[in-house]
């Protein structure tokens, strides 16, 4: 039992640096969001900037247009399917 | 007695995906495939690295939007499944699903590529022909859903309980 413990921790050990370095290494080399580079900086510097918030105001602005004509819609089509249904029962 | 037809939750649900649906076609051809804008590409042009990741950042966001609308859509969906006075029509739900495109078509490109001008459909033409081609599809799309709605309502499609 203490052989197989013996030999078995390396290899977590090995498996826990492989993982590790494969999330380190390309952070290294790219520009996530995330990443500690010069350009990772300047992608967060232009995501996270002051204009933040009216951006992102910007980009999800068609969603409330569309839900409101879904409101819209749905209100119409209920109305509708009333409407029907009273002149199937008289 | 039958019960009344109800095909409110089903062309509700169609048409939820429909918009989701519509925002992941856009992201996948225009975007990913064709790489002819992005999401702020008008503001923030294709010209360096850093630009790229910014407008990636904001397709995402973007993206995770059309992901919840096509979510609600499938709930909306496997809800109007249970109910026994909904017609289970395929014209009907297909109807539906353009419709929703439609929609997502024609107010994403009245707000984005007229009103507010982020991006444009082809960004190097600026705001072109392609811009009011992706406005008339959204049309199309919006009368071909209807006309197919009410055709299936006309067929004269029964709900399941009967």
């Amino acid at each position: 039992m203490n052989e197989i413990q013996s030999f078995t921790r390396p290899r977590w050990a090995r498996f826990i640096m492989v993982i590790v370095w494969a999330f380190l290494l390309p952070m290294a080399a790219s520009a996530c969001p995330l990443c500690n580079t010069e350009t990772g900086q300047q992608v967060r510097a232009g995501i996270f900037g002051e204009d933040f918030w009216p951006t992102m105001l910007t980009v999800l602005s068609p969603f409330p247009v569309l839900l409101i004509v879904l409101a819209a819609m749905h209100f119409c089509l209920d109305r509708m399917a009333k409407r029907a249904s009273s002149r199937n029962h008289s | 007695m039958s019960p009344a037809i109800n095909t409110t939750p089903l062309v509700m649900s169609g048409t939820f995906m429909g918009i989701g649906l519509g925002g992941f076609f856009d992201g996948i051809l225009f975007h990913q495939l064709l790489q002819v804008h992005n999401m702020l590409s008008a503001k923030y042009p294709k010209t360096s690295i850093a630009n790229m990741e910014i407008n990636m950042f904001w397709d995402g966001l973007f993206h995770s939007l059309t992901y919840t609308m096509t979510l609600v859509g499938l709930v909306l969906l496997w809800k109007a499944g249970a109910r026994r006075d909904v017609p289970w029509s395929g014209k009907t739900f297909v109807g539906a699903l353009f419709l929703g495109w439609g929609l997502f078509n024609f107010v994403e490109g009245v707000i984005d590529h007229h009103i507010l001008n982020i991006h444009h459909v082809v960004e190097s033409h600026g705001q072109s022909v392609f811009d009011y081609a992706f406005l008339a599809s959204g049309i199309i799309f919006i009368i071909g859903g209807w006309v197919a709605i009410r055709s299936a309502r006309e067929d004269g499609s029964l709900p399941r309980g009967t």
